[in-house]
């Protein structure tokens, strides 16, 4: 192994430069350094006997005539100068045909539940999306909800669902029950985001009455007086 | 392989040349088309796709023929593309990296044992793994300098190079090759 420092000198020497001062003192005491440099010699003369091949090798004979041909089969033919019209052409009509179906379908057309959230307030008919005015409502009794304001009848601000409104049909509509208002409105604004799907939503039968938790003992609270020799915190 | 299974290359849009451009390229290909092989071999080691390199590399060279009638500028343009164009193709398909044993004119060829052939191929296997290697700078260098001899006036001409340039280039791969390959010539 030869000296590590002398390493990279040997290699200088070895591709052809005059070596240092310093480095040809180092070889001439040192037989290891010698024989290294010996060997970077023969590695870059194998190296060379194996690149030389490059100097003579020859192609197949009919490469130039390959060549030829090759160029000669992308001659331009007297369509190819307008040819790309057809599929620029294509192209195009593919993509209006894309941003006009994009257009048709970005409207929702699944019927979004409605938000009803104040008996007293009449209905719109018609649509069955909730609009902007509705929301607006929406917030504000969702709002005054939580300042603790009631609607004028003192009952939770709520209506019966299904109940058609005068002179509409029946639209989809959701019971809001008291302090949900605001957990609805976030479903909604995702419908409309369409995070999630309408039929996500479910719906419990309100009618029914809710099941008794079984197997459930609550122990009496056992208050233990603290010592106050135990808590003090002085020694 | 054909030219059109080569997906890493972008395609060649044509182009009419005028009949005397023509004849003129046609000198071209004459007398630099072998300089595109070896530049290609020297990188891919195998004639086949070497071959097909050469011809893409003058596909582009027909297309942009017009600008490049000056002979010496068209062969440094021309080696250029052929040594980018195989190192494409070899970046792209690794799976071809089997040596052939196609740089050497092998004096020895029929009279070698087997153990010295196989011993051989593993030469030719290391020292192209340690070309392979080199930064693209030195790469080109070396493999032209080995196809120029080692004259490095002719490298620097199909490079567009100072000789000083190629002179310090060729030393620091030598170099490289030299601390690469030691290990390989101490069991020799």
């Amino acid at each position: 192994m030869a000296c590590e420092r002398y390493v990279g000198a040997l290699a200088d020497v070895a591709a052809g430069a005059p070596a240092a001062p310093g480095v040809e003192a180092h070889l001439a005491a040192c037989e290891v350094c010698r024989a290294e440099l010996q060997t970077m010699r023969h590695a870059l003369a194998m190296a060379d006997a194996e690149m030389a091949g490059l100097a003579t090798a020859e192609p197949t004979p009919d490469l130039a005539v390959r060549i030829r041909q090759a160029v000669a089969r992308t001659e331009p033919s007297p369509a190819w100068r307008f040819g790309w019209l057809w599929p620029a052409t294509a192209a195009a009509a593919t993509l209006l045909v894309a941003f006009a179906v994009f257009l048709v379908r970005g409207t929702p057309s699944a019927p979004e539940p409605r938000v009803a959230v104040d008996a007293h307030r009449p209905q719109s008919t018609g649509s069955t999306r909730a609009t902007g005015p509705d929301l607006a409502t929406s917030r504000s009794s969702a709002q005054a909800e939580r300042r603790g304001v009631r609607s004028p009848g003192g009952s939770p601000r709520t209506r019966q669902a299904g109940v058609p409104p005068a002179g509409g049909t029946l639209e989809r509509q959701v019971l809001v029950p008291a302090g949900e208002t605001e957990a609805l409105l976030r479903f909604v604004a995702h419908l409309r985001t369409r995070v999630v799907s309408p039929d996500s939503l479910l719906v419990a039968d309100l009618s029914a009455p809710l099941p008794e938790p079984d197997g459930v003992e609550i122990q009496p609270l056992v208050i233990v007086p603290l010592d106050p020799a135990e808590t003090s915190g002085t020694d | 392989m054909l030219l059109d299974d080569a997906v890493d290359f972008a395609p060649v849009w044509p182009v009419t040349l005028d009949p005397a451009l023509e004849r003129e390229f046609e000198e071209r290909v004459a007398d630099s088309s072998t300089l595109a092989f070896r530049v290609a071999l020297g990188v891919l080691r195998r004639r086949e796709d070497a071959e097909d390199v050469a011809q893409e590399a003058f596909l582009r060279a027909h297309r942009a023929f017009a600008s490049l009638r000056d002979r010496e500028r068209f062969r440094a343009w021309l080696v250029r593309v052929a040594f980018r164009l195989a190192l494409d193709r070899q970046r792209g398909d690794r799976r071809r990296l089997r040596r052939e044993d196609a740089l050497a004119v092998d004096p020895r060829a029929g009279s070698e044992s087997v153990e010295e052939a196989a011993a051989r191929a593993e030469l030719r296997e290391r020292v192209g793994e340690a070309v392979d290697a080199l930064p693209e700078k030195l790469r080109i260098v070396t493999v032209l300098a080995a196809i120029q001899e080692h004259d490095v006036a002719s490298v620097a001409r199909l490079l567009d190079l100072p000789e000083g340039t190629v002179k310090s280039r060729l030393h620091r791969a030598r170099k490289a090759l030299a601390e690469k390959l030691r290990w390989l010539a101490s069991g020799t």
